[in-house]
């Protein structure tokens, strides 16, 4: 059975001309791609910042180690 | 295809032969949106117009630079009525892909025609003033804008669906499956509209199992199918009967053409063909009223001619004598002739000159007339007047004064002076009873012959009388 009241509400008012330059301009553009090459920017960084901390962690281990074998 | 990081065209590799990226999860994504525009292309063929709205939305959600569907969006939009939706699309599409965009063209041609902008724009404007009026619980006034509504901008779904469902409301069942099938026309998988008519059905199904009588006229079984995991609920249309009532249906038509062209039609032609009648009657009575005017001249002037003519012939007949009637050179020569044959005959001889006038000898006769009269008259003059004394004489013997009135009178025109003859022209008189022209005479003979005798006598007379 039909509800008026709830049927209602599916209805929403028309976009008039008026309102084109707004639904244009808040019109969300995000797509998969977008989304897709953002996860692949993200990667990127992670794996640079990845890269930058294992070089430091070397680095550091190669300090340490030529830090004992320095004569007492 | 290009790759998303350099730009390169793109091999069948899942990886970029210029920069090494990972295009594996990028390709099917753009497959996707591919498949989706397909999927709404084809829905959109068979009118599924909603279907085609929710395939190429998810097509433009994987790639929103999907020109082509995006495009085919806005298409449909337009097509359900939606035309500022429609519109924004082909802004957007336009902004994402400026040259070689064919919603360069779609643009154009709603700009082109301000007014039909217009006209749309003010049907979304009533549309959602419709809607306010739903929401104020005011259905009738919502019914009334929706049908402006529909009737300027016919393909409006979301108009159709909320008269619709207003019909419903209001229990119109009728209308409600008129304006609902309407919908279905223009977008045939629309589900709301299809769902609205299965509602509808089992309304009228209710309503006809309580009341025992068929409450609509209108075929609204539906049939629905599995099409993918999509259930399709769509109407049967029954086909009409043809039969008995269809004759009689044309027969009705036939009366009613008929009776249109009787009193609309008819008159109107009746009326054309008269005026133009009349106006070649006027120009015909016109005509004949001047060739009337133009005889009745020519008959008068004829007539007159006539009458010139029977004047000229009646004198020349005088002139000639044809008429048989006796010019004065008749009677002249008449008496002549007879005095030739007789001096003595006076009688004849004055009978024929008395009928020559005083007036025709003084204006028209000429001077051997006058002369030959004056010449018969002296010669015959005094022997006629002699004959008329005794003829007058005899008369009063007889006591026939009216013929010796006459007598003495032709006899004092040839001889007045004979004082006798005016005398006892004035006894005739007096003794005939005129004693008036009597007394007159007596008179005349005083002043005429003072000092004679009948002077005297005449005198009596007239003292003696009075």
């Amino acid at each position: 059975m039909i509800n008026f009241e709830d049927e209602l509400k599916k209805f929403h008012p028309s976009m008039e001309i008026e309102g084109v330059e707004a639904a244009v301009n808040s019109h969300d553009m995000t797509d998969m791609t977008d989304i897709f090459m953002a996860m692949m920017r993200e990667k990127a960084d992670a794996a640079m910042q990845a890269r930058v901390e294992g070089q430091a962690q070397a680095q550091a281990q190669m300090n340490q180690i030529m830090y004992n074998t320095l004569p007492s | 295809m290009n790759c998303y990081q350099c730009g390169n065209r793109l091999s069948g590799e899942d990886f970029c032969t210029s920069c090494g990226a990972d295009v594996g999860v990028y390709k099917k994504i753009l497959a996707m949106s591919n498949y989706y525009y397909n999927d709404g292309l084809a829905r959109a063929n068979v009118r599924d117009l909603s279907g085609a709205v929710l395939s190429l939305k998810q097509s433009l959600r994987y790639n929103k630079r999907n020109t082509e569907a995006r495009n085919l969006l806005g298409l449909v939009y337009f097509e359900m009525g939606e035309a500022v939706l429609a519109l924004s699309e082909w802004i957007i599409s336009k902004n994402l892909q400026p040259s070689r965009n064919i919603a360069d063209e779609y643009i154009s041609a709603l700009h082109s025609s301000p007014t039909k902008l217009d006209n749309i724009d003010q049907t979304l404007k009533k549309y959602n003033q419709a809607l306010q009026y739903c929401y104020q619980d005011s259905k009738d006034l919502a019914i009334i804008q929706l049908k402006k509504v529909l009737s300027i901008n016919r393909n409006l779904i979301s108009g159709y669906q909320l008269l619709g469902l207003l019909y419903i409301c209001t229990g119109d069942y009728d209308n409600a499956k008129r304006t609902l099938f309407k919908a279905l026309s223009i977008d045939a998988g629309n589900t709301t509209v299809l769902g609205y008519i299965k509602e509808v059905n089992d309304l009228i199904r209710e309503q006809e199992e309580k009341t025992g009588k068929k409450v609509s006229t209108l075929p609204m079984e539906t049939i629905s199918y599995q099409n993918g995991n999509e259930v399709i609920i769509q109407p049967v249309f029954q086909k009409e009967k043809v039969g008995f009532s269809s004759i009689i249906n044309i027969v009705i038509g036939l009366v009613v053409g008929v009776a249109i062209c009787w009193f609309l039609i008819m008159p109107a032609r009746m009326a054309g063909v008269t005026q133009t009648n009349d106006e070649k009657f006027k120009e015909v009575s016109e005509q004949l009223a001047a060739e009337q005017a133009a005889s009745q001249e020519t008959a008068k002037l004829l007539e007159d001619k006539q009458n010139q003519m029977d004047d000229l012939q009646r004198k020349y007949d005088d002139i000639t004598g044809a008429s048989g009637r006796k010019t004065e050179l008749d009677y002249l020569m008449t008496a002549a002739s007879a005095y030739v044959t007789d001096p003595t005959d006076s009688i004849t001889i004055m009978e024929n000159m008395d009928h020559i006038t005083e007036g025709y000898l003084n204006e028209a006769a000429t001077e051997s007339f006058r002369t030959l009269y004056d010449k018969l008259k002296e010669d015959v003059g005094t022997l006629a007047a002699d004959e008329y004394i005794e003829n007058a004489k005899a008369a009063v013997k007889a006591n026939d004064y009216d013929t010796a009135i006459e007598e003495y009178t032709k006899a004092w025109l040839l001889d007045k002076t004979n004082s006798d003859v005016l005398m006892n022209l004035a006894h005739c008189y007096r003794q005939s009873g005129d004693t008036g022209k009597a007394d007159e005479l007596y008179q005349q003979v005083i002043d005429t012959f003072p000092d004679t005798q009948n002077a005297m006598d005449a005198a009596d007379y007239i003292t003696e009388e009075r």
